[in-house]
């Protein structure tokens, strides 16, 4: 069983956590159909670096994670908080 | 003779400690299970292997945004996140997370956790009550073979060379969130389980089950204490 | 002279001081302490255990180590066990399997005759026509070719998990394991190693081979390590246990009797060993044919004399030394081919010419020849190697009870190909080489192709030093390898001898012969993938660990390519058998009781499970649907009451709180008095329903919100995924387990709460919907009035530890207006009857708030909230409505569309029922159901199929008679007005 280096908790076996999909910005309110469309059903599917989030069952934490997709190596982790000082707040 | 149904509080794991022959005495609004007939066997059991019923025991939360500031200014220490500290009182100070703390008294005297309840009010909250006394069962593990016990339940590695006294784990344990605290009591190694009360029989049954192998027992609050010395 | 047991100083595993008895297919036999099945049943002469899976030809131990199903065995109601391995116990009961009549009389011997009948990819190309043939010749063939009998009536072991954490993990307990967990062990103190060993004791090769002509060095070996492992402080031992599988992040499976460890390694050291291989000839299955390593095994290992005169074949030193210690057990060893050019020059191969042995330079068995049973054999044919693969015609016949054959070996590298390492073939010693290893990953010993003893524990050693590095320890210089891999374990290039008349078999499993392979080869099944498959070579029990190594040389020379070209079939996890009990272990199931949980069922409650939690469904009675009625009775006439402690419950708090509600919610909440109460419909980010509730406002900055029972996990996750990005200043805490609920609903309802509370419960003073914080019974609780199942009713929400006192408390003051509780279906029937959905029954996973009927619930000018956005772009576009029905019925619950019966208008589907019952208050039958929009308006009929084709079980005609007529109605069914809601007008 993979290991998930869990920002709040450590290292732990993966069966902790679930994935909520690659971070990707929520569209402003009045985007085209085609954006919104686009955001809610497609999913990027990247071969190569992606980031997630990922959400601790056992503390209701979620974290992002940047993972290759290639290897399943999980690269680093952030709070959200950190990653989002780091690459900008969205609301 | 005290019964657990004159109060109007009840652990969901009264029934179950009764047909263990459990002894009652009243705590913090409950009957709780005193011993089970053999106080002596019944602590040193508890210094090889035993679990007990201590939800009776007095507790508290808080959580949000801004609960470090406000918990310091009420003059509490605070551990790091997956710590417990002591409190002057007695009352160990859990961190859960950099906003979330959880507050644990070993017997019924809970100054701490009164005085924090008064303290707090809704109007400029910057963190909030969270309702452990009753969100939460908790169940003691005590004993030389609780670690390998706990491993037949439990991801995370508990072993005392591995996992501090008072260290924190918040995981998985029988496929149940439980906050899992190593809590010595005196000498001996002892795991305190925080954990949703809806599930207490649950777990205890799981408990018992991987307990037998070990020859564990389920002892009363007074063999706990006497391991406490 | 037979088979037997040797003299009492031979046989290091057995102890002769405890004898044990035991029955093969009902004949008594005797062995010790220590034996296996196989040892037990050759020291009495037994040598045929099984009949192959498809001719149903006599089979021996091959390997004496279980690398093939030849040993496969029943014991008691325990089918394929393997009986080289399966140590004897006193008592206990051996049958052989896959056997009609008796093991030496099975009539499904003639199957051998047929072969020519059976070729391969047989099954695929004879049953398939006509069709439904394979319905009839199915059953059949899977009780030809069965492996053993499940015994339904297998009573329930006790199986379990446990994790075990190890900074190294050495998996095989041979010369090089045992030194690698030693070095390991040595590096530091604080190394915490762990050593597995499938077999029942430390050792390996060293309990079995031989390493020098004196016949000494294996057991002196032995003892120093095993010495030593046992007086190490630092080491683990798990020996009788399998590491079954290599998953990611070295998370390694132990399999020690019922319980499977869940071992979690720093580094791990694969330490395995190597499988020896066959010689493939005529009838090289014969029972008395075997390994060099087999023969060494039952003799050194269990004092068992194999046989009384032997043939060895060998391309190696270590048939030299199997002849050696064959002679030493007293059997005569009519000649040793030698595969290679020459007679080696080795100490080994000098010894054993010594014994005046006569020693066939570029020789091999052709052929054995069967004894008129043809389960013995009685002579083997020895003829000179011309070429790969080809013999001259001139046979030399030696007579013979015993042919062994040593001519290479494969390394069972299992954990190194589940981590995703390679092993390409070596064509220079003709053998798979363990190449690039994974991080973390070590090997050592024959695994990693060395043969050489001094050499096996020097490359353990530094194994062990690197996986000690590798978890972070540091200690002394890396220990030193001598650059001399030693020559025995040699393998041949082309160990196989195809015969015109067949019978070579390579894989012993399932019956392969060399011409099998070929001919799936040259009916185009020319990948090695597709070969395997069309062939079944390799899928047999034992995995081709027997059989792929030929397989895949028949394939590249078929093919006219290389065999790294060729390349290996995947080996996926499990690498032995595993039992389904040890896979299931204790099964955790949560479950989670309400603190009123045996209130429930003190009253005659039958319990259902929804989700983790147990809720009553209804109270007593064996007649379901009079008990239901019954209590619905009594909740419109009198006062029920109903444990609603599942629901889900949130915190929202704080000074962004109302923002909070109105983005994940669909309605407005910002204006929403304190003390009142709002429906609450949540959406996802395509606009479908995925829950709904209640939000109480309590303070300014705090809503209490109720979520659905299997709802509020996804809702808090949810609402904790959008605010880790929004940040609002908000605190979203999941009360569910905290709190206990129930609903006290009837006409006499506030009767009986007011005995209970200060609380004004008149119109005014508490009107619908509103909230109060109030004592109750002396208990604090949060009190809603509310109307889900249509009457005056009173959710009354207190703290979980509380909850059982408010249920006593609420049924003692009730008892004078003859409270009653009620269930879960009951409480389905009432709020069906005023209409209100329940989100996942009446929803599905597509159901969006227009196709629900639920417009009212969006909020319009809002640009935000989450699905705000889909459910606009679908507004035009609706496909669906979920409408009331009725349909007129004299005969209560008689035969009445069922949720998801189909709404069919001119054979096509246009929705679906979602809830259908008879109400007894409204003596009729009424039911939601999706239609197409043109069929919702009121007055309107649509057809319901009541039945997909079965009744009772039984397939029936569809007839026109199988559809009902529904009419559209307005919702809800029952009062309309919502005056049973009011204090007033709620009669008594």
């Amino acid at each position: 069983m993979k290991i998930m280096p869990c920002p709040l908790n450590g290292p732990r076996n993966i069966s902790e956590f679930s994935c909520g999909g690659e971070v990707e910005h929520l569209p402003p309110p009045d985007c085209d159909h085609a954006t919104w469309i686009d955001y809610v059903y497609l999913e990027n599917n990247t071969r190569g670096i992606v980031r997630e989030w990922w959400y601790h069952t056992p503390t209701a934490y979620w974290f992002v994670a940047e993972r290759d997709t290639r290897t399943d190596e999980i690269l680093r982790t952030w709070p959200a908080g950190e990653f989002l000082a780091e690459f900008g707040e969205r609301r | 003779m005290t019964r657990p149904e004159e109060f109007q509080r009840r652990s969901h794991l009264y029934r179950v400690c009764r047909e263990a022959g459990a002894q009652w005495r009243a705590m913090n609004g409950f009957g709780v299970p005193a011993h089970y007939g053999d106080v002596g066997g019944e602590t040193a059991a508890a210094a090889r292997l035993a679990i007990a019923d201590l939800t009776a025991l007095p507790r508290a939360g808080y959580k949000g945004w801004g609960m470090a500031d406000w918990i310091r200014d009420q003059g509490v220490s605070l551990p790091e996140p997956n710590r417990a500290l002591r409190q002057e009182d007695g009352t160990l100070a859990c961190r859960l997370s950099s906003g979330e703390l959880l507050l644990l008294a070993d017997d019924d005297q809970a100054a701490l956790i009164d005085r924090l309840g008064h303290a707090w009010s809704m109007d400029d909250a910057v963190c909030f009550p969270v309702p452990r006394a009753d969100a939460s069962a908790r169940l003691v593990v005590t004993g030389d073979d609780s670690a390998a016990m706990m491993a037949k339940m439990c991801g995370v590695d508990l072993r005392s060379h591995r996992f501090a006294d008072h260290d924190i784990a918040q995981t998985s344990v029988a496929r149940m969130n439980v906050i899992v605290l190593r809590h010595d009591r005196g000498a001996s190694l002892a795991y305190d389980l925080i954990f949703d009360s809806a599930s207490a029989v649950y777990l205890w049954g799981c408990l018992v089950d991987a307990m037998a192998e070990f020859g564990g027992r389920i002892v009363g609050l007074n063999a706990i204490d006497a391991l406490r010395g | 002279m037979t088979p037997g047991r040797l003299p009492s100083s031979a046989g290091q595993l057995i102890d002769r001081s405890k004898p044990l008895s035991f029955t093969f297919d009902g004949r008594a036999f005797a062995g010790y302490a220590g034996d296996t099945i196989t040892s037990a049943l050759l020291a009495a002469g037994v040598r045929v255990l099984s009949r192959s899976f498809k001719y149903h030809r006599p089979r021996g131990t091959l390997s004496a180590a279980g690398h093939d199903a030849n040993s496969f065995v029943q014991v008691g109601d325990e089918p394929n066990v393997v009986a080289d391995t399966r140590l004897i116990e006193d008592g206990m009961v051996v049958e052989a399997q896959n056997v009609f009549g008796s093991l030496d009389n099975d009539k499904a011997r003639l199957l051998d005759h047929l072969g020519r009948f059976l070729p391969v990819g047989f099954y695929y190309k004879t049953f398939y026509r006509p069709k439904g043939a394979w319905k009839v010749w199915e059953p059949v063939v899977r009780r030809l070719a069965g492996l053993g009998t499940v015994i339904p009536s297998t009573p329930h072991g006790y199986y379990d998990k446990q994790y075990l954490w190890a900074d190294v993990v050495v998996v095989g307990g041979g010369p090089a394991g045992m030194a690698a967990a030693l070095e390991a062990a040595a590096v530091s103190g604080t190394v915490e190693v762990l050593l597995v060993e499938e077999n029942p004791c430390l050792g390996g090769s060293l309990t079995y081979a031989r390493f020098d002509a004196e016949g000494e060095r294996a057991a002196r070996e032995r003892a120093t390590l095993v010495a030593a492992v046992e007086g190490c402080d630092n080491i683990r031992v798990l020996v009788g246990a399998a590491a079954n599988g290599w998953f990611t992040d070295h998370f390694i499976p132990v399999i020690q009797g019922n319980r499977m460890f869940k071992v979690r390694a720093g580094s791990v050291v694969v330490a395995t060993g190597s499988w020896e291989q066959p010689l493939v000839f005529r009838n090289n299955d014969l029972p008395g044919v075997m390994y060099g390593s087999a023969a060494q095994r039952l003799v050194n290992r269990y004092g068992v004399r194999p046989g009384s005169r032997a043939v060895i074949a060998t391309a190696n030193a270590d048939g030299y030394a199997c002849a050696l210690d064959l002679i030493g057990a007293g059997v005569d060893i009519a000649a040793v081919a030698e595969l290679g050019p020459a007679m080696p020059r080795h100490d080994l191969a000098v010894a054993v010419a010594d014994h005046g042995v006569p020693i066939m330079p570029r020789s091999t068995v052709v052929e054995a020849e069967p004894g008129p049973w043809k389960d013995t054999i009685e002579a083997a044919r020895i003829a000179e190697i011309t070429g790969p693969g080809t013999t001259a015609a001139r046979h030399d016949v030696l007579d013979c009870d015993t042919v062994v054959t040593s001519v290479g070996w494969q390394p069972a590298a299992n954990l190194v190909w589940h981590a995703g390492g390679r092993t390409p073939y070596n064509e220079t010693i003709s053998m798979l080489e363990v190449g690039e290893l994974p991080a973390g990953m070590h090997a050592a010993g024959s695994v990693a192709g060395c043969f050489r003893i001094d050499t096996v524990i020097e490359e353990g050693r530094r194994a062990g030093w690197l996986a000690a590095r590798d978890s972070g320890f540091n200690g002394a210089a890396m220990p030193a390898v001598r650059n001399d891999r030693g020559e025995t374990g040699q393998n041949h290039p082309w160990p196989m001898f195809e015969h015109p008349k067949g019978r070579d078999f390579v894989d012993f499993d399932e019956d392969l012969q060399i011409h099998d392979l070929k001919d799936a080869v040259s009916e185009g099944y020319t990948h090695i993938e597709l070969m395997k498959r069309f062939s079944t070579c390799g899928m047999g029990p034992s995995q081709g660990r027997h059989s792929w190594l030929n397989a895949i040389r028949i394939n590249a020379r078929e093919n006219g390519i290389s065999v790294n070209e060729a390349g290996m079939t995947t080996q996926r996890p499990p690498y032995t058998a595993e039992k389904l009990g040890v896979l299931a272990g204790r099964s955790f199931e949560p479950e989670r009781l309400t603190a009123m949980h045996w209130r429930h069922v003190e009253a005659g409650a039958r319990m259902m499970q929804a989700g983790v939690w147990y809720r009553p469904e209804h109270y007593g009675g064996d007649d379901r649907d009079a008990v239901i009625d019954a209590e619905s009775r009594h909740v419109r006439g009198k006062v029920g009451l109903i444990d609603v402690s599942t629901l889900g419950g949130l915190e929202i708090r704080g000074p962004d709180a109302a923002d909070m509600m109105e983005r994940m919610y669909t309605w407005a909440y910002r204006k929403q008095l304190v003390g009142r109460a709002r429906y609450t419909l949540m959406t996802d980010m395509t606009g479908v329903i995925t829950d709904d509730g209640v939000a109480c406002r309590l303070h300014e900055n705090h809503y209490y919100v109720t979520a659905t029972t299997s709802g509020v996990d996804g809702v808090y996750q949810e609402m904790l995924f959008w605010n880790a990005q929004w940040r609002l200043r908000v605190d979203i805490t999941n009360v569910t387990g905290a709190l206990c609920g129930v609903n006290i609903a009837g006409p006499r309802s506030r009767a009986v709460l007011t005995r209970l509370t200060d609380e004004k419960l008149d119109a005014e003073s508490f009107p619908y919907m509103a909230v109060r914080q109030a004592n109750v019974a002396g208990i604090p609780c949060r009190l809603l009035r509310v109307g889900f199942v249509g009457e005056l009713g009173y959710e009354v929400h207190c703290p979980a530890h509380s909850g059982e006192a408010l249920w006593d408390a609420l049924m003692e003051a009730g008892r004078d207006h003859d409270i009653r509780p009620f269930g879960v279906e009951c409480q389905r029937l009432l709020r069906l009857e005023k209409g209100h959905i329940i989100v996942s029954q009446d929803t599905d996973g597509l159901t969006n708030p227009l196709e629900a009927d639920m417009d009212w619930a969006l909020a319009k000018k809002r640009p935000f909230f989450i699905g705000k956005r889909s459910i606009d772009i679908q507004r035009d576009n609706v496909q669906r409505k979920l409408v009331g029905f009725e349909i007129e019925s004299r005969n209560g619950h008689g035969n009445i569309p069922r949720e998801c019966h189909l709404v069919i208008r001119d054979g096509d589907i246009t929705g679906r029922v979602t809830s259908c019952s008879y109400s007894p208050t409204l003596d009729k039958v009424i039911g939601l159901a999706y239609v197409a929009p043109d069929q919702a308006e009121p007055g309107s009929t649509f057809q319901v199929r009541i039945n997909s084709g079965r009744v009772d079980g039984r397939r029936v005609r569809i007839t026109p008679d199988t559809f009902v007529a529904c009419r559209v109605v307005p919702l809800p069914f029952y009062d309309p007005e919502n005056a049973r809601q009011e204090p007033g007008n709620a009669g008594p």
